[in-house]
């Protein structure tokens, strides 16, 4: 007998390491706990997140080009049973809608999921320097109220008409498999700029943005003595601190807090570089040359895009077969009244099978191919020019008319300057021009409630301009 | 030095037996004698002239023993004999009318020794042995590793008894002056004693398991093509499911499954093989886990014993593994003897059997055409092609091309058998080499697996260690036929020709409709080829130690390598090239996979039996720890310029952005525990308890208990029931319920992980983002099952039946957990749902006849099984999956769906009750009892379960001297099976050659009343009600024919055995269900023969 207790002492032992035997780690992929034991998995977490935003605002995507742009009626369309069509009247009843507005309903949170797991490891870590560390909470804090907020102005309620009662959307701060909490407008709008605030703060103490020049920090390696590594260059593309003061302005306005909106957009404004000179400045045709179409001096943040091929452009875009496009006509006479723009010059015209005429496409997105060495390859998501147009809208008149003059010399545009009354419909014509397939347009027509879409005549109502929680995401299933 | 004399003196006691010669009973024979100073030997002499009788002595033991006197007068000359012997130290005994003289044994304070042999001759370990002594208490004793017990005899013996577990107890009668006793126990029923489980051997008569006992000979009297397939043959509940499309092609991978399907995966997966993959059971080589397809190319006759673990009692041993099932193959133990070479040379056919096809000759498949109107048009230019296309067709026809297409890509595969064995050894080492090589050529031409397998075992058996080494070598090499799919021969038409007059293919033929009709045939003479490969090292060594008495201790170390891939070129002159006018730079492509697999395994257990009396305990402890490695890489290639160089080197670009690698690395540990009580041979207590660890299972559940109790009770052995039923022999209640697991997902599923973008970077920074929320909850399936069983043997052991009901419920299903969107992930693995199987499974078998001295026995045997399987609840994420299956339709066949309170097996068809007599259309069943004759938006019902209600076999066996004949039929009743045949008769697009039914059956004009629509119908007729029906069909699955030469005719030729064996499988199927069999590779009649000579 005493042989046997022995011989289960023995063993015993050899049990309790059994834990760390029975941890394997995939080859091929990495397991959470195992990124986050490097500075660089930290890193390639956080750029993870702007890869997945790519899902989101590629040129043709839901939110750049496609149909965000269809709902704002901005391309003509044949009528039918496309799914474009059906967002072009915004009947988001049928299942085939349900399905495309679900997997961007998706595709937001899957890049607020993998921010939360990012968010989670911060907490703990202790293999990042303050000012990365810094760096990494502020972006990623920046990109999850960011998402927010884009789901919020998609799916939440025309924010003139809030149900105070009503609980719009889920915010999400943690990474799990349990239901999400649906809060009210409020709660939600206060997480919003919590996050937003928080992600100011930590990038006030780091991002290189504050101490040098765009053109300093958007070079292809490391110049600068006092950032070495790749990791803290082309902050342009990066949700650095300029972007988080824009979303600042673009969420208060949102929220009708115009006061606050004024306020960040002035600061980005007036930003200065350490010459003295604009950090941002407003683009010109000068930039056509180096195929910048999309003016990328003025981006607060603007998504890296390797390659958006000519293939895909033809088809969205500008070719036999874009279907992204409206009618020269159209564009002449209902944007810019005939009236001579350097905008203007940003179309192209081509003859559309599909339509059977000649139509005009934006060439904002042609000089994205790899083969393009020149072009920033920069997909605009805050330009310096909404800066421009909250100031316009939020200023006192006679201030808001300097801003309006400056921003219409810009475009090499005729100035004549706002009145109380038309300063709302000529701010939301030039977002119509000025974004155009940049997917702004539906918002500001939402944001102002307004009646009809300009670019269609279409009129408009509450219920338009809301979309319908998905049907994945109520889940219902027999 | 005892013992060689003694074999001396029995060899020549044999050599003079055949000369004695007597006349008077010896004993009466009386001697006068006087001798003075003489030596034994003359003595001995004197005697032997007196009495006429032999004597047989060895000199040398006389030496030194004092020259003697003797004188006596008309003595009994036993007596004269006795005096002389006994006061000098020597006895005699008579044998054979031989008197044999030799030194005394000692008797009195000697050690009395005895030995227990079961009833092959193997030493019984442990077995308690009994002497009852007069006037003293009864004296105990075990025996040894060798069966050996000895004690020391005190002279008031009465009788010694042996007893074992499982066996009938053995008294035998103590006689003063025997020293040495043999038991040879008889097993109390006629099963093998001993349930091998894999870990640890339980006593047969006190498991409460459900298990079912395969021997090598039963093996070798069913045994044909591979082990699985004879596994099938005589247990239909190891269920081979049958696989219409692939038919008898060598390379296929069997579905097997026992008791059910208790693991799904996704609804994509249920269309494909992956489903299976999961619902395999557990294959245990010798201790440790092998695979399925290693299993199929294993040689069966290296195979000792098979057993077929199904309820939980049984396979809670194996825990987390064991929900599926679990069978355990024992290989060939050496055995003692001189050396032995035994070799075997076979020959194996593989005859096509086509009679499932009635297709139609060309005059009337030109009728069909013509009928079908596919030789008219409204366009006039395309009128005039089409009579110039009906012009030629016909003249072929009538020039007497009927070309049998069907009979194109098949042969009778020829094959061979070589297979070399040696073996030998004594008690302290055995060994045993053999070498085999298999070769198998399917029925389509070119298609053939071959096997070469070897191993080496050696044993040193020492009284209280042994040690085994087992070295195991598989190569094997697979080659699919390049004639590709058996269907698209069934569509040639007749009356075209398939060569030209060089006897080259035609490339092609120009037919309705503008594509050209491209001959398989100029395919199949391509340099494209398909080959799979593998090379398999294995290799076990077994420690086994008596620590002390009742306690054993064995220690196994297993370790495993595989290798192997997949390689697969198609020519750039293919025709769906030719199709595609593909540029060169993309014609061609080279598939190559490449596989590795290794894993070890170590395991120790502790074994513990004591007996008391009546209380016999068996108790053990076992802890395994495992670790499997995997990894596999594909690299595809394409753009061959030139068709002959087949190399992978030769193409031109990668096919897709890169090679891609697959890797796996699984952990897992066990302990387990095993306890087996048994009162008085009529009382069975069972339990098993294991706690397995894995690395695949989620952090937070990173260890799953299993159990089992089982509870028997041998009434059989009641002395009341033997009253009673004094038929009954023996008789066993079974009952046993318990949780097993099955680990059916993927290594990783457990953890949150980051895949790193490899296709673009960030500004020039690279990015990674997590696949999905791993589940740290994450664990394995539970499966609970209860097990209700009865043995029972009765008429003298003629008649014996064993039967087991169960219900088999699998909780904690794994599968796709729905999230809601704003997770970012719609899905993730949860442990939800449940799936339940009953069933019952039943063998039973009579000896119909024994007569002629036993050398003619006649059994009959038969088998059943059912099972019902019924998917309980599911999560959401499969319903909604679910939903996009549900509204889809295929005329090529069903669509599987997983619903709530169906099984996972039910068909899933459209209603349709029949054909519009006027217009020849198809008529649909709405739900609401509606017709119509478009299928859009149609509900689809199920119409049953394609799985039998009932697998059986029959078989018989008949063995007369050293013929053996032995019969199997399998049957299956109840199966709900769509009869894609006759869907294709009402389905085929004209253009195709078909079933000859379509000419009679399809409707053609206004009034024809027919199951079957309009003739000139191009749209499909999508799977529905009117093509399914209830399965019965019989087959004979397998007959063996084999002869063991006399012994005393071979030795002649020095051969110590000598035996031809003949078997056919699958000879003859019948089904009420007429439809074409093997519809991508053919099915075969195998007929094998093979000769054995052993030296």
């Amino acid at each position: 007998m005493k042989k046997i207790i022995y011989l289960i002492l023995g063993i015993l032992p050899f049990c309790t390491s059994c834990d760390d035997w029975l941890t394997v780690e995939p080859k091929a992929l990495s397991s959470k706990d195992k990124i986050f034991e490097s500075e660089s998995g930290y890193s390639d977490a956080l750029i993870g997140l702007y890869l997945e935003m790519q899902n989101i605002y590629k040129p043709s995507n839901f939110m750049v080009g496609g149909n965000i742009e269809n709902m704002a009626n901005n391309y003509m369309i044949n009528e039918g049973t496309s799914i474009a069509y059906y967002l072009y009247k915004h009947d988001y009843a049928k299942t085939d809608v349900d399905n495309v507005l679900g997997s961007v309903f998706l595709s937001y949170y899957k890049v607020i999921a993998n921010a939360n797991v990012l968010l989670e490891a911060l907490k703990v870590q202790n293999v990042l320097s303050e000012q990365m560390a810094k760096d990494i909470e502020g972006e990623a804090l920046a990109i999850r109220a960011y998402m927010h907020f884009e789901l919020l102005r998609l799916w939440g309620p025309v924010p003139t008409a809030v149900n105070a009662s009503s609980l719009y959307l889920p915010y999400v701060s943690v990474a799990s498999t349990d239901p999400y909490e649906y809060i009210s407008y409020d709660k939600y709008v206060s997480k919003i700029s919590t996050d937003l605030l928080r992600a100011e703060e930590l990038l006030l103490d780091v991002d290189p943005l504050l101490k040098h020049s765009n053109s300093e920090m958007n070079t292809t390696w490391a110049s600068q003595s006092d950032y070495s590594t790749l990791f803290w260059y082309s902050r342009q593309k990066r949700c650095n601190i300029y972007a988080v003061k824009g979303l600042l302005a673009r969420f208060n306005l949102w929220i009708g807090d115009k006061q606050k909106a004024y306020d960040y957009a002035k600061e980005v404004l007036d930003a200065k570089n350490l010459n003295g000179l604009s950090k941002f400045t407003l683009g010109s045709r000068q930039d056509f040359s180096s195929t910048n179409y999309v003016f990328f001096s003025e981006h607060l943040f603007g998504l890296s895009i390797t390659e958006f091929s000519s293939y895909d452009n033809n088809l969205a875009f500008i070719g036999r077969y874009a279907s992204l496009v409206n009618s020269q006509t159209n564009i002449n006479a209902k944007l810019y009244e005939y009236q001579s723009d350097l905008r203007q010059s940003l179309f192209i015209s081509t003859y559309s099978y599909s339509f059977g005429a000649t139509v005009w496409g934006t060439k904002k997105y042609t000089s994205m191919t790899t083969t393009d060495y020149s072009s920033p390859k920069s997909i605009p998501l805050i330009r310096l020019s909404e800066m421009f147009l909250i100031l316009i809208e939020t200023a006192p008149l006679s201030e808001a008319n300097q801003y309006y003059a400056t921003f219409r010399a810009a475009r090499e545009a005729a100035y004549t300057p706002l009145t109380d009354s038309n300063r709302n419909l000529l701010v939301l014509k030039e977002y119509i021009k000025e974004f155009w397939s940049e997917g702004q347009s539906f918002f500001a027509y939402k944001r102002l409630d307004w009646p009809v879409l300009l670019m269609s005549n279409m009129s408009m109502n509450e219920s338009n301009y809301i979309l319908p929680i998905p049907a994945d995401e109520l889940g219902n299933y027999k | 030095m005892r013992k060689k004399r003694f074999l001396l003196l029995l060899f020549l006691t044999l050599s003079f037996g055949a000369k004695a010669f007597i006349s008077v009973p010896p004993h009466d024979r009386k001697i006068t004698l006087k001798l003075t100073n003489v030596s034994m030997e003359v003595f001995l002499d004197a005697m032997k002239k007196q009495t006429e009788l032999n004597f047989l002595y060895n000199a040398e033991t006389f030496r030194g023993v004092p020259y003697i006197s003797v004188e006596v007068k008309n003595e009994k000359w036993n007596s004269v004999l006795n005096k002389v012997l006994a006061s000098r130290g020597y006895e005699y005994v008579v044998k054979n009318d031989i008197v044999v003289i030799r030194l005394k044994q000692k008797t009195d304070n000697g050690y009395v020794r005895g030995v227990v042999l079961d009833d092959r001759g193997e030493p019984l370990i442990g077995s308690t042995i009994i002497v009852k002594r007069r006037n003293d208490r009864d004296l105990y004793a075990i025996t040894n590793s060798e069966g050996t017990f000895s004690f020391i005899a005190g002279g008031n013996e009465e009788s010694i008894s042996a007893s074992y577990i499982g066996y009938e107890k053995e008294i035998l009668k103590f006689k003063t002056g025997k020293f040495d006793y043999k038991f040879q126990l008889r097993s109390d029923n006629q099963l093998t004693e001993v349930v091998v489980t894999g870990i640890f051997n339980k006593p047969k008569v006190s498991f409460t398991g459900a298990a079912t006992i395969i021997s090598k000979e039963e093996i070798k009297a069913s045994g044909n093509r591979n082990l699985l397939q004879t596994i099938s043959h005589i247990d239909p509940s190891f269920d081979v499911q049958e696989q219409n499309a692939t038919g008898s092609n060598p390379n296929a991978s069997l579905n097997i499954e026992i008791r059910g399907t208790a693991s799904i995966g996704s609804v994509q997966e249920l269309q494909t093989n992956v489903r299976n993959v999961r619902n395999l059971p557990l294959f245990i080589l010798d201790g440790f886990e092998v695979t399925s397809e290693r299993v199929m190319d294993m040689n069966q006759a290296d195979v000792e014993s098979v057993v077929i673990l199904k309820d939980a009692s049984a396979t809670a041993i194996y825990g987390s593994r064991g929900s599926n099932g679990v069978v355990v193959i024992t290989s060939v133990k050496p055995e003692t003897g001189k050396l032995r070479v035994s070799y075997t040379a076979g020959l194996n056919l593989e005859i096509p059997d086509l009679s499932s096809y009635n297709l139609m000759n060309s005059f009337e498949k030109l009728e069909l055409e013509k009928i079908a109107d596919l030789y008219t048009s409204t366009d006039f230019t395309t009128q005039l092609k089409l009579n110039e296309l009906y012009n030629d067709n016909l003249t072929s026809a009538n020039a007497g091309v009927n070309t049998d297409w069907i009979h194109k890509p098949v042969q009778t595969g020829v094959g061979q058998y070589h297979k070399i064995d040696i073996g030998g050894g004594n008690d302290q080492f055995r060994y045993i080499l053999n070498m085999s090589y298999n070769q198998l050529t399917g029925a389509m031409k070119g298609s053939k697996r071959d096997n070469v397998n070897g191993g080496m075992t050696i044993s040193y058996l020492l009284k209280k260690v042994r040690f085994t080494n087992n070295l195991n070598l598989g190569i094997n090499k697979g080659e699919s036929s390049p004639y590709g799919l058996f269907a698209k021969y069934v569509t040639m038409n007749p009356y075209l020709r398939p060569y030209d007059d060089n006897g080259e293919p035609f490339v092609s033929y120009t037919t309705f409709g503008s594509s050209l009709l491209y001959n398989p045939l100029y395919d199949a003479a391509q340099t494209s080829f398909s080959t799979n490969d593998y090379t398999n090292i294995r290799n076990t060594t077994m420690l086994d130690l008596d620590i002390m008495k009742d306690l054993r201790l064995n220690l196994s170390i297993g370790f495993t390598n595989q290798k192997g891939g997949t390689d697969q070129f198609t020519s750039p002159k293919q025709s769906s090239y030719l199709q595609l006018n593909a540029e060169a730079t993309s014609a061609g492509s080279y598939y190559q996979k490449r596989d590795e697999q290794s894993s070890y395994q170590f395991s120790l257990t502790t074994s513990y039996a004591k007996i008391l009396g009546e209380h016999s305990l068996f108790f053990g402890v076992n802890g395994q720890l495992m670790e499997t490695q995997t990894n596999s890489t594909i690299v595809q290639v394409r753009g061959f310029v030139n068709d002959q160089m087949t190399d992978i080197s030769n193409g031109i670009s990668y096919y897709g952005e890169k090679p891609s690698t697959t890797e796996s690395t699984v952990r897992s540990v066990g302990l387990t525990g095993t306890l087996n009580y048994n009162y008085a041979g009529r009382y069975f207590f069972d339990a098993s308890y294991r706690v397995d660890g894995a690395s695949s299972f989620g952090s937070l559940s990173r260890y799953a208990p299993f159990y089992s109790l089982g509870l028997g009770w041998a009434f059989g052995s009641e002395k009341f029931v033997k009253k009673i039923f004094p038929f009954i022999n023996s008789g066993k209640f079974r009952y046993s319920y318990g949780v097993t697991g099955s680990l059916s997902f993927e290594p990783y599923q457990a953890l949150t992980t980051y895949e790193y973008n490899t296709t673009s970077q960030y500004t020039g920074l690279i990015g990674a983002s997590i696949l999905g929320y791993g589940n740290p909850n994450l664990k394995w399936q539970n499966t609970i099952q209860h097990n209700w069983g009865i043995d029972l043997s009765l008429f003298n052991n003629r008649l014996m039946i064993n039967a087991n009901f169960y219900r088999k419920s699998t909780d904690n299903l794994l599968t796709d957990s729905y999230l809601s969107l704003s997770h970012g992930y719609s899905s993730y693995k949860e442990n939800i749902g449940l799936i339940r199987n009953t069933g019952y499974d039943m063998q039973a078998s009579v000896l119909v006849l024994k007569a002629m001295n036993n050398t003619l026995n006649l059994y009959l045997r038969g088998g059943l099984s059912h099972n019902k399987n019924v998917l309980v609840k599911l999560s959401d994420a499969i319903k909604r999956a679910n939903e996009l299956y549900s509204g889809q339709n295929y005329s090529g066949g069903t669509i599987s769906e997983y619903r709530e309170g169906h099984s996972v097996d039910d068909l899933y068809v459209l209603q349709s009750p029949g054909v519009d007599p006027q217009s020849g259309e198809v008529l649909y069943l709405n739900d609401d009892g509606t017709v119509t004759t478009s299928h859009a938006d149609l509900k689809k019902i199920s119409v049953g379960s394609s799985q039998p209600k009932i697998n059986g076999r029959i078989g018989s066996s008949l063995h007369w001297r050293g013929l053996n004949l032995d019969f199997i039929f399998g049957f299956r009743l109840g199966a709900k099976k769509l009869n894609l045949t006759l869907l294709n008769v009402e389905n085929s697009v004209a253009k195709n050659n078909s079933d000859r039914r379509v000419l009679v059956t399809r409707w053609q004009k206004p009034g024809d009343i027919t199951g079957f629509k309009s003739i000139k119908s191009t749209d499909s007729t999508n799977p529905n009600n009117r093509f399914v029906f209830t399965e019965k069909t019989l087959t004979l699955s397998n007959v063996n024919l084999s002869y063991d030469f006399p012994r005393n005719w071979i030795k002649r030729f020095n051969m110590e055995r000598l035996s031809f064996v003949t078997s056919m499988s699958d000879l003859f199927y019948w089904s009420n269900i007429e439809m074409q069999r093997g519809t991508d590779y053919p099915y075969s009649i195998k007929p094998t023969f093979s000769l054995t000579c052993t030296f």
